[in-house]
């Protein structure tokens, strides 16, 4: 039966081991006080060269006192192993002490780790403005060569004789507008529209068609009456439905076709302003007023 | 001139919604550890944020550029206060760019290191009910919904959203077996 060692035992063998590496002993101390609640003292100039000599010295020890790993009872067999351990917490100690001083000193990470997925994030950015430009451009083009705002003669006319100028379908043609005044022929009194109601071209847009007629009553625009409108699907109608009556408010009011259109229904707006503005044409020319 | 601030609204607005999609599954793939080995969780997250933080700056412009389109007829304040005068097609717009608002700005890191976890994690929650009116938003008031590669990419938008939706729900419902069975 072996005795085991004392407690005593072994603090006798740390007092004898304690010049061997005062700065271990410095450095648990620290440790002590830090777990205490003082402040650690910012790590010496060559304390990180010392430490990793010292933790290149343990492994060393380490290697040498390896075989000797299992036979601790051997005189200095675990002085190796306990030497590396008691260094590896002192460097441990090191770093974490250079890394509050780092922080304290407003030091932060460099390369990767300070900006990760830089590039990314420079291509995201560069990727979302072209894109946007592209789709921009892509826009106007569209809208230039397709059928955003065609105006065409009258189709379905409610009063008088139509004398509708047959449908072009050449982009941007403006066919002739259809007058279709309540009275025989206008007049104009004192420089003022004459009364009556003038139809304007249909404006066809890639949902469908807006066609509308002016009304005048005293030389003022009394009422917007909508001969056709996009109505093809169930959400056109919605949206005509909603967007219409607003546009026919505006137009009332600013007495022109200078409206500002109405959000959702962007395309119906421009063919409403389009199909108005030739009913106010038409109406101008048929009472003679100019300007 | 106005005609191009409706093309750049309505490129500003696709772009945004894009970025927001991407932002959501970077974030996604990256909470589900999904990641895969060849990029680090950090380019994940890196990458994530900043998509969100550009994302709602393209929200910002794409508002800021309605505003200037004349055309349009936009007040100011119906740029922040959803309502039925301009149209909910608009007002669902604005309720998602509040909601996209409310899910980045927390996330800022020195703001989000003072929220609870769980209540920013829950703030953050709110980006995939802010994608939905995204998507609402587009089809409703947007000028080229009526086309048909509009209306095909925003389906590929919202199956791209589903599948890491899709992967992250089936990795919270295993991480929740996973103590019942042990």
């Amino acid at each position: 039966m072996t005795s085991r060692p004392s407690n005593s035992g072994h603090r006798d063998n740390s007092e004898a081991r304690r010049p061997i590496d005062p700065l271990l002993f410095q450095r648990l101390e620290e440790l002590g006080n830090r777990r205490a609640g003082a402040p650690l003292p910012p790590p010496s100039p060559g304390s990180a060269k010392q430490t990793n000599a010292r933790t290149a010295n343990a492994k060393n020890t380490t290697a040498r006192t390896a075989p000797t790993k299992h036979a601790p009872n051997k005189p200095g067999a675990g002085r190796g192993a306990a030497g590396a351990q008691a260094d590896k917490l002192n460097a441990a100690l090191a770093r974490s002490a250079a890394a509050r001083a780092g922080v304290a000193t407003g030091a932060k990470p460099v390369g990767r780790r300070a900006k990760p997925a830089a590039s990314s994030k420079v291509a995201a950015l560069a990727l979302s403005v072209a894109t946007t430009a592209a789709l921009a451009g892509l826009f106007a083009h569209q809208d230039s060569t397709t059928d955003s705002v065609i105006l065409t003669g009258g189709t379905a006319l409610p009063a008088a004789d139509p004398t509708a100028v047959p449908a072009t379908t050449v982009p941007g043609a403006v066919a002739p507008n259809t007058v279709a005044p309540t009275t025989a022929a206008p007049v104009s009194a004192n420089g003022t529209i004459a009364d009556g109601t003038y139809v304007g071209g249909a404006s066809q847009n890639r949902f469908g068609t807006v066609q509308v007629q002016a009304v005048y009553s005293g030389g003022q625009l009394t009422d917007v009456q909508i001969l056709q409108y996009p109505d093809g699907d169930r959400r056109s109608l919605q949206i005509s439905q909603y967007a219409i009556p607003k546009l026919i408010t505006s137009a009332i009011s600013a007495q022109s076709a200078s409206i500002n259109g109405v959000s959702g229904a962007t395309y119906t707006s421009r063919s409403y302003a389009a199909s108005l503005q030739s009913a106010i044409d038409a109406a101008k020319s048929a009472s003679g007023v100019t300007g | 001139m106005s005609s191009w601030w409706w093309y750049l609204s309505r490129a500003t607005g696709i772009v945004a919604a894009v970025l927001a999609v991407a932002s959501l599954v970077w974030g996604l793939f990256f909470s589900s550890r999904n990641t895969g080995t060849r990029l680090k969780p950090n380019w994940w997250l890196a990458l994530h944020n900043w998509l969100g933080g550009l994302a709602l700056a393209f929200i910002g412009l794409h508002m800021l550029v309605s505003f200037l389109d004349t055309n349009r007829g936009l007040a100011f304040l119906d740029l922040f206060v959803p309502s039925g005068k301009v149209g909910w097609a608009i007002g669902w717009g604005v309720v998602s760019a509040w909601l996209f608002a409310i899910v980045v700005l927390p996330s800022v890191a020195r703001v989000r290191r003072r929220l609870p976890r769980k209540a920013w994690h829950v703030v953050h929650l709110l980006s995939i009910p802010a994608l939905i009116l995204t998507f609402v938003h587009a089809y409703q008031s947007g000028s080229d919904s009526g086309s048909s590669v509009f209306t095909k990419a925003l389906a590929l938008l919202i199956g791209i959203c589903m599948y890491p939706i899709t992967v992250r729900l089936i990795g919270l419902a295993q991480a929740r077996r996973r103590p019942a069975t042990a």
